[in-house]
């Protein structure tokens, strides 16, 4: 094919989609949605409208929705996320799509009816080269809607808002990606029926059934490792207290009682999962949006401890890092403590120190001649601790011990009080790792984000030991462990699984791969059923 | 049965024992045979008529030439080539019967486009515009969309973009379909400025006048087969009458020609009567030994209607 054939059948894709009413009215309800982006402004603590000719503050917008907010959270940025993901994924990746395909459904059907067909196939151009002319057609339509919507999106922010988000524009690369799957089959029926109405129905039908596979299969399994991670759950509560045995264990218990279920559910878990394997990703489209925004956005910040995958989210109020001096985010807590304190003057306040060591001593054995390995249980690791302190003669009173979590993990937290400070220490016990989190306050020191609140008269000691021991849950909720037990609501779970290195059923990879050999596919069989067709 | 041409020593279209099947397959075993060993050659410069009625397989047989209609027996070539292959079909313009441009373009556009399609520059294509609109009467109109034109004027934007990449044979299939008088003396203008430029011109038709008033050389097919061939001449014989137009007619005609030819028939100042050639100078002999002047001499013959409406009835009889 020369370069004027080409170019020529780009021009007439470009005509086709250009003159579409549909089209048209798309892409004057996008401009309409654009232009709201214009007039409201997501300011940094408010909604405004008209450019401040009417606000409202984002706590009632939250509120009116029956949401709970922690301190501190990014107010526009999560509304401004969640506008954008209703208006890009919800609006245009679902409801959009079917309008879009219905649209388009008819560009090959009408090119194949008599008296269309034989004065274009009769030029000297192949029946392949004009069937894909037509696909383009539909790519030219989702793509100009999807570039103008996210472009204007992503500039009306910037505009009325002042919030910068490139990562929105991924958005139109990711529906056409999505369109593009869709439109192949579209164009497949198209030309293996020759019917428009056939082309949209089985189209749209096809969107909502790989839709429900996938969303089936993705409960499916979420739901498998949820009974995996609650009997994993179980059983460290119990206490053995190897984390790895236990999942194992888990995963064998779960194994057997799949392999004990009657065969009818076997078989149709088997189907879901060779469907899964099979049909293009199209569910998946929503997940790359998001995966390539955070791409974008680039990673938030936070301290790993790389041998673990403890991390930290974020720094304790007031308090700066002083361990390690170099303020890496990779550690090793093993090797040395991450430290973080909060100083006045030259006087320490606050700190905040986490380490880890091992779990695994030698012991003698009951001859007493040898020694045995064995390792420590979180109880076993908290009593060492306490008992360094005491022979230290840091405590003073009583030792209080309570049972607690930190991200949803076993954990025992001892308090004591030493000279002018309180001290809290979490201990939790990690695959073959113990891990500390030692927080000591000084009495007169509060945390930064309550010094504006004035206690009663009298009450400021029992104030700052209280405003400490926030200080303190409050850090620990930005604590987080990788373990086996984490299991989100299947869509999270999913997203965090749809990785370049997972198995193929969550592979990034393999889900763009299949659903491009799918489109493959689809016009490969339709060129095949065009050649054979008699005008 | 089946027959050919004279073949021309410079023979651009060939086809030989050509057939045609449809609907044959694994479920429909007897299928509708629409060409039956046709044999054709057509040469350049020709004005080629295809005549036959509805079904008579003319419109297949150019859809096996462009590669628009597969899977038949025999040889069927263009330009020496395989019937379908991209490079002959680059050297044709085709107006197909009850053909529908896309709608969303305007005139101007179509032919722009379609003779990019058939490798032309867009540049080119526009340099030629002027002319072509001209040739087919369509300047004025030529930005509108297709979908608001007249039937007749989508047939003339149809032959415009049969025409703007200057082929060596055209395929005109009822190219004067739904166009009115006018329209159709501009279209046999057209047809003889191609052949005036040597270009060949491969009519389908059933409006046989058009055909007789354009076409050198015709075949009349009748269900899928080769009912006769030749020129204009050689399909319409003489009828043996004559008619003659004097200035003014005697009232005892009858007994001036007595013993003439017979079937006389008169019409005011005109008579046909049936003559061979010899009773025909001996009754201009008579007419003038009376002092008759005589305005004008024709002898009859049949028309192509006349003579394709003869041969089909009898083909089908």
């Amino acid at each position: 094919m020369n370069g004027p054939t080409m170019r020529a059948l780009l021009l007439d894709a470009f005509y086709q989609v250009l003159d579409n009413k549909i089209f048209r009215l798309l892409l004057i309800l996008e401009f309409g949605i654009v232009a709201a982006f214009f007039l409201v402004g997501f300011r940094e603590t408010e909604v405004q409208v008209l450019w401040g000719a009417w606000t409202l503050p984002y706590e009632d917008v939250f509120s009116f929705f029956g949401q709970k907010l922690s301190p501190g959270s990014d107010l526009q940025g999560m509304l401004v996320q969640r506008v954008q993901s209703l208006v890009v994924e919800t609006l245009s990746g679902s409801i959009g799509m079917i309008v879009c395909l219905s649209a388009t459904a008819f560009f090959l059907p009408r090119m194949l009816e008599k008296g269309a067909a034989d004065i274009v196939f009769a030029k000297p151009v192949s029946r392949f080269a004009l069937m894909l002319s037509r696909y383009a057609s539909g790519l030219f339509f989702v793509g100009i809607l999807a570039v103008v919507g996210t472009f204007g999106i992503w500039l009306g922010l910037l505009v009325s808002s002042g919030y910068n988000d490139p990562g929105v524009l991924w958005g139109a690369l990711t529906l056409v990606y999505l369109f593009g799957i869709l439109h192949a089959f579209s164009c497949f029926v198209g030309v293996l029926t020759r019917s428009t109405v056939a082309a949209i129905l089985m189209s749209v039908v096809f969107f909502m059934g790989t839709g429900c596979i996938h969303g089936t299969w993705t409960a499916v399994s979420w739901g498998r490792e949820s009974e995996a991670a609650d009997a994993l759950r179980v059983q460290m509560e119990a206490g053995s207290g190897d984390e790895a045995a236990d999942a194992a264990k888990a995963a064998k218990d779960a194994q057997k009682a799949e392999d004990e279920a009657p065969w009818i559910l076997r078989a149709l878990l088997g189907v879901l999962d060779g469907l899964h394997y099979a049909l293009p990703k199209t569910s998946d489209a929503d997940v790359l949006t998001r995966k390539l925004r955070k791409a974008v956005e680039g990673e938030p910040w936070r301290i790993v401890d790389d041998e673990t995958r403890l991390s930290i989210t974020e720094l304790p109020g007031g308090m700066e890092v002083v361990e390690p001096k170099n303020g890496a985010l990779h550690v090793d807590l093993g090797k040395a403590a991450l430290v973080f304190a909060a100083r006045e003057g030259e006087t320490e306040k606050g700190r905040i120190q986490l380490a880890r060591r091992t779990r695994v001593v030698e012991r003698p054995d009951a001859s007493g001649k040898g020694t045995r390995t064995r390792k420590l249980s979180t109880q076993q690791a908290l009593d060492e601790l306490v008992e360094r302190a005491r022979r230290a003669g840091s405590i003073v009173g009583d030792v209080t011990v309570e049972k607690t979590e930190v991200d949803g993990l076993y954990a025992l937290a001892a308090r004591w009080s030493e000279a002018g400070a309180q001290r809290t220490v979490h201990v939790m016990t990690f695959g073959d790792w113990i891990v500390e989190i030692d927080a000591r306050y000084a009495a007169d020191w509060q945390p930064p984000e309550s010094r504006t609140r004035a206690g009663p008269p009298g009450s400021s000691a029992r104030g700052s030991i209280e405003q400490q021991a926030r200080h303190l849950r409050l850090f620990l909720t930005q604590v987080h462990l990788a373990r086996q037990v984490d299991i989100p609501d299947p869509n999270t779970w999913y997203e965090k699984r749809f990785t370049w290195t997972a198995p193929l059923s969550s592979n990034i990879g393999f889900s763009i791969g299949s659903s491009l050999l799918f489109v493959v596919l689809m016009l490969g069989l339709a060129w095949w059923k065009l050649q054979k067709i008699e005008f | 049965m089946s027959a050919s041409t004279a073949a021309n020593a410079d023979t651009i279209l060939s086809v030989r024992s050509l057939a045609k099947t449809y609907g044959k397959g694994l479920f429909k075993k007897s299928g509708f045979r629409a060409l039956d060993g046709v044999s054709i050659d057509v040469g350049r410069g020709q004005v080629f008529g295809l005549l036959g009625p509805n079904g008579a397989g003319k419109t297949t047989m150019i859809k096996v030439l462009l590669g628009l209609v597969g899977r038949y027996e025999g040889e069927a070539s263009l330009f020496g080539r395989p019937a379908g292959d991209p490079d002959s079909r680059r050297r044709v313009g085709y107006l197909p019967e009850a053909h529908r441009l896309p709608g969303y373009l305007t005139g101007r556009q179509v032919i722009r486009l379609f003779a990019m399609m058939s490798g032309l520059e867009g540049a080119e294509a526009d340099r030629r515009m002027p002319r072509l609109l001209d040739l087919v009467g369509m300047r004025e109109a030529a930005d509108r969309k297709v979908r608001e034109y007249s039937k007749g004027m989508q047939q003339r934007i149809g032959i415009a973009q049969a025409l703007v990449h200057d082929p060596e044979l055209v395929f005109l299939d009822e190219p004067t379909d739904g166009v009115d008088p006018v329209g159709r003396a501009s279209i046999r203008a057209i047809v003889q400025e191609l052949k005036a430029r040597g270009v060949t011109v491969f009519i389908n038709s059933h409006l046989l006048m058009e055909v007789e008033l354009m076409c050198d050389r015709v075949v009349i097919m009748v269900q899928g087969k080769i009912l006769r061939e030749g020129t204009i001449a050689d399909l319409t014989p003489r009828t043996g009458s004559v008619r003659f137009e004097l200035r003014e007619a005697p009232a005892d005609l009858d007994a001036l020609l007595a013993g003439l030819g017979s079937s006389l028939v008169r019409n005011g100042n005109t008579f046909e009567v049936k003559l061979n050639d010899a009773e025909l100078d001996q009754t201009i002999d008579r007419l003038r030994a009376r002092g008759l002047g005589i305005r004008a001499i024709d002898q009859r013959r049949l028309s192509l209607e006349e003579s394709f409406i003869d041969m089909v009835r009898k083909e089908q009889r």
